[in-house]
């Protein structure tokens, strides 16, 4: 610390810069020790804290997380549903773990045969699922394969619930909420004509999705429990009612043949437009404030 | 631990507490330097082009971004219908080409004006540089991941909320592209340098003009400028008047 550094004892002193900054810096150093500490000793408090799921009991856990991640597709017990959604109870291909393991991991799409019926639709990659979850997943659907199921009867369908298009078009907008008040489909999605500009692209389009899924019957068991990573947490709290699903079911039947908006040019050049008036419109105000102090005296005189 | 824990998880409450703790020892210890040290009498026409669009663009967008994490089922039900939807996200995104357009101002004034080059500090680098990133991803996302008012509220608002309670859930954002990422990175980035930077001029909005008895300026003597042609019709001269409303007689 030199002499120089230090204002005179006594003399008031203007503060200056220079010696400003070099107080800045002394004082900053002793600062960033604790904070550094903290930053380490949360770091290792992270480290440290225990995995969520503690693998107790493997069956029990992997039949849970088949429930929660799988059975809206594959339904409980893996008994799928025909043509649709192929069973994985009794099904040799899903008897084989390494095979399973690279479904879930990577996804699988195209056709299939299962037990004489013909499947062609998609399952994505269900990324939720990692090491010992889906070990866990991968034993408990190994099991149910390896048992001989008694040919089961088709479930007896309900009454099957008729959508609504329009209504399911409200809510894919989000002009009508959703009944737990998740959030709207075109918050992330767009689907056909949904307005003028599209939805959002921040999911992917769905104006196809119907065939993607298998038809209106996949959707509504995909719908039930999303297992993608990005909706699961979003509609865990929120689930949406049959009534919701049949209704954007039908309206997302309907999408291939509407004709899809020009969106993104038509913001581009919108947002461009209001660009223009914004700096034109700064030619006309603040005019004082563009003048030098030189300018702005001679202008008063 | 991953890397998005440590991202989205840790590295937010370490430069909040950073901003904290310096921001509050600099006012105390220091407190002539918090300022932005304005550079308008070196330089005031492009300081003009660039500073005002900027500075508003970014104000407004600001407001915005913090109305959504204050009132997110406010922002749900008016993009419900499509064209507020789109009233909100092109001025938004007009907005945002405005304060592009100004820090790019901003950024040429600095390097091609030889006085303002002389009092460029490094750290203004930094903070030109960190707040063109903010507004390019911000852009970019407008129109590459569009109506991020809407999914905004749904993906990014969570997140945000568990931050603000102590539960941080870094997962909600790891599935999003990494554009988005960026942005928000980009904004802890920004709170990590802010005591450190001209940055800490945000805190000194002065509110106290808006009550304040307003003042007249009036110079005393005749400013010595060539041209300038003291008033010869006789009479008292009028005061000049700076920076206030003049009654000429």
């Amino acid at each position: 610390m030199s002499p120089q550094t230090e204002p005179d004892a006594g003399r008031p002193r203007p503060k200056h810069e220079k010696t400003d900054r070099r107080g800045r810096r002394r004082a900053v150093i002793p600062i960033l020790v604790p904070i550094l500490l903290l930053l380490g000793s949360a770091a290792l408090s992270l480290l440290a804290s225990p995995t969520p799921v503690e693998a107790q009991d493997n069956n029990a856990q992997g039949a849970q997380l088949f429930n929660a991640n799988c059975a809206s597709c594959h339904q409980a017990g893996g008994i799928g549903i025909p043509g649709t959604f192929p069973p994985l109870a009794g099904n040799e291909r899903a008897a084989d773990p390494a095979y399973v393991a690279d479904v879930i991991q990577n996804g699988l799409t195209g056709p299939l045969t299962v037990d004489g019926v013909d499947y062609d639709s998609a399952m994505p990659a269900i990324g939720a699922l990692s090491g010992a979850d889906l070990d866990a997943v991968v034993n408990y659907v190994v099991g149910i394969a390896s048992v001989e199921q008694p040919s089961a009867p088709a479930t007896p369908v309900d009454e099957p619930i008729v959508g609504d298009l329009a209504r399911g078009r409200d809510l894919f907008r989000g002009s009508e909420r959703l009944g737990n008040s998740g959030p709207a489909c075109a918050a992330c999605h767009t689907a056909g004509s949904v307005s003028n500009l599209g939805g959002s692209s921040l999911g992917p389009d769905l104006t196809n999705v119907l065939d993607t899924l298998g038809g209106e019957a996949g959707f509504i068991g995909w719908m039930a429990n999303p297992p993608s990573p990005t909706m699961a947490p979003l509609f865990e709290d929120k689930p949406l009612s049959d009534q919701e699903i049949a209704d954007l079911a039908s309206y997302l039947n309907d999408t291939p043949n509407q004709d899809q908006p020009s969106g993104p040019d038509r913001l581009l050049l919108a947002a461009l437009g209001g660009l223009v008036i914004l700096i034109g419109g700064m030619a006309f105000f603040w005019r004082g404030m563009r003048q030098t102090y030189v300018e702005l005296l001679r202008s008063k005189r | 631990m991953t890397s998005n824990d440590f991202l989205f998880g840790v590295i937010p409450y370490a430069v909040a507490l950073l901003a904290l703790i310096v921001t509050v020892l600099r006012w105390k210890m220091h407190q002539f330097t918090v300022s932005s040290l304005s550079s308008q009498l070196l330089e005031s026409r492009k300081l003009y082009w660039g500073s005002v669009p900027f500075h508003w663009g970014l104000s407004i967008i600001l407001t915005f971004h913090i109305l959504a994490l204050v009132v997110p089922r406010g922002f749900e039900i008016w993009n419900g219908s499509p064209l507020r939807l789109y009233l909100l996200e092109i001025t938004g995104l007009a907005l945002g080409f405005w304060a592009l357009f100004g820090i790019s101002a901003l950024i040429y004034r600095r390097y091609s004006e030889p006085r303002i080059r002389k009092v460029t500090s490094k750290m203004d680098i930094v903070v030109l540089a960190v707040v063109a990133v903010q507004i390019i991803t911000g852009v970019w996302i407008a129109l590459g991941y569009r109506w991020g008012s809407y999914w905004g509220t749904a993906v990014f608002v969570p997140y945000m909320w568990s931050l603000f309670r102590f539960q941080p859930n870094p997962d909600l954002v790891e599935a999003l592209p990494w554009v988005l990422k960026t942005h928000a990175l980009a904004f802890f980035v920004f709170l990590g340098i802010f005591p450190f930077t001209r940055l800490v001029h945000i805190i000194t909005l002065p509110l106290q003009y808006i009550g304040r008895p307003w003042q007249k300026v009036v110079a005393n003597r005749t400013p010595s400028i060539p041209d300038f042609e003291p008033n010869t019709t006789g009479g008292d001269r009028p005061p000049v008047v700076v920076g206030a409303q003049h009654k000429s007689n």
